[in-house]
């Protein structure tokens, strides 16, 4: 074996450990299976191939795994990825009943139509209750593995942002003047995390067909 | 009970080559060569057959020392009456090479 092989043999030995981490809990039959089978392809050649196959078939794993709706995602990428969602939302609301940060306040703009102005910030902070409703639901899901069952709290969710979103789109084009706020800042943290956020959460929460169930509860045969 | 479903053709090679020596257990390398699969095909797909109960796993020790141990699949009962149940629907039995060839 000479040195570029057994270096293209490590590498790809390297690749497939690495991306077998990828694999869902349960799986680490699979994952042994592959790194070990690794180990008897012919030539070095042949085992990089064989191992950007497996990293192949790690990662299309772990999306169906993310298609199929069940819990095997790790909460450790589902806790951060909910509070990058629903906590800016959560901030706005928490300052439009206390001021505890001024956050809204800072981001105000100096409106011209008073009035109207009114109307839309007291619509945006009735939407914005949907940032501490969507950190409770996925509080729930991540920490309780309960889904969000309710109907009502589903639809909120996912019009919610929305509403906020032409909120804000409407607020740019009616009301001159925005001063200091920062239009797609707003957008991004009002509007599109949340609807994000709300998107996963409810395909998180999808209930499972009975055959997908069957099959994800199966062990492989021994 | 299993589903009826469309069967893919990468799928139909497997269990054909599985179906060659039912009885027998057979390791990855060597199916992925006998079905013309690569292994980022092939792994799912046993993935999927091993999930709905029509593929047996079980670990080989090596023969070798310093090699490590095999993991070695077969068909079910289940796996091998589904298997030739497709091969029935899907008529005669073609080389790997002409089936995957024929999607293109």
């Amino acid at each position: 074996m000479t040195a570029s092989a057994s270096l293209l043999r490590r590498l790809a030995l390297g690749l497939v450990r690495l991306a077998v981490r990828l694999l869902p809990p349960g799986r680490g039959d699979w994952a042994d299976a592959m790194i070990a089978e690794l180990q008897y392809v012919d030539d070095d050649r042949s085992a990089l191939a064989w191992a950007g196959g497996c990293v192949i078939a790690v990662i299309r794993q772990r999306m169906r795994v993310m298609t199929t709706g069940n819990w095997k995602i790790s909460r450790w990428i589902i806790a951060p990825e909910m509070l990058l969602c629903f906590l800016p939302l959560t901030i706005v609301w928490l300052d439009s009943i206390g001021k505890v940060w001024g956050v809204v306040m800072v981001a105000a703009p100096p409106v011209t139509a008073p009035w109207r102005a009114v109307c839309l910030v007291i619509a945006m902070m009735i939407v914005a209750t949907l940032g501490p409703a969507g950190l409770i639901a996925a509080f729930r899901l991540v920490a309780l593995a309960r889904p969000l069952c309710s109907q009502p709290l589903r639809i909120a969710l996912i019009a919610g942002p929305i509403l906020f979103g032409a909120l804000l789109i409407t607020w740019r084009l009616t009301i001159a003047g925005l001063g200091g706020f920062d239009f797609w800042s707003g957008l991004l943290l009002g509007c599109g995390l949340p609807l994000l956020g709300a998107v996963h959460l409810l395909h998180l929460s999808w209930p499972e067909s009975d055959a997908r169930g069957k099959f994800a509860s199966s062990s492989p045969g021994a | 009970m299993i589903r009826s479903r469309k069967c893919s053709v990468q799928t139909l090679s497997l269990l054909d080559a599985l179906l060659e020596r039912p009885r027998s257990w057979r390791h990855g390398y060597e199916l992925s060569k006998e079905a013309r699969l690569k292994s980022g095909t092939l792994y799912p797909i046993l993935i999927r057959l091993s999930d709905r109960g029509l593929l047996d796993s079980r670990w080989q020790p090596p023969e070798q020392l310093g090699r490590p141990p095999r993991h070695m699949y077969r068909l079910t009962a289940s796996g091998i009456a589904y298997a030739r149940e497709l091969r029935a629907a899907a008529g005669p039995p073609r080389s790997s090479a002409v089936l995957l060839g024929s999607r293109s």
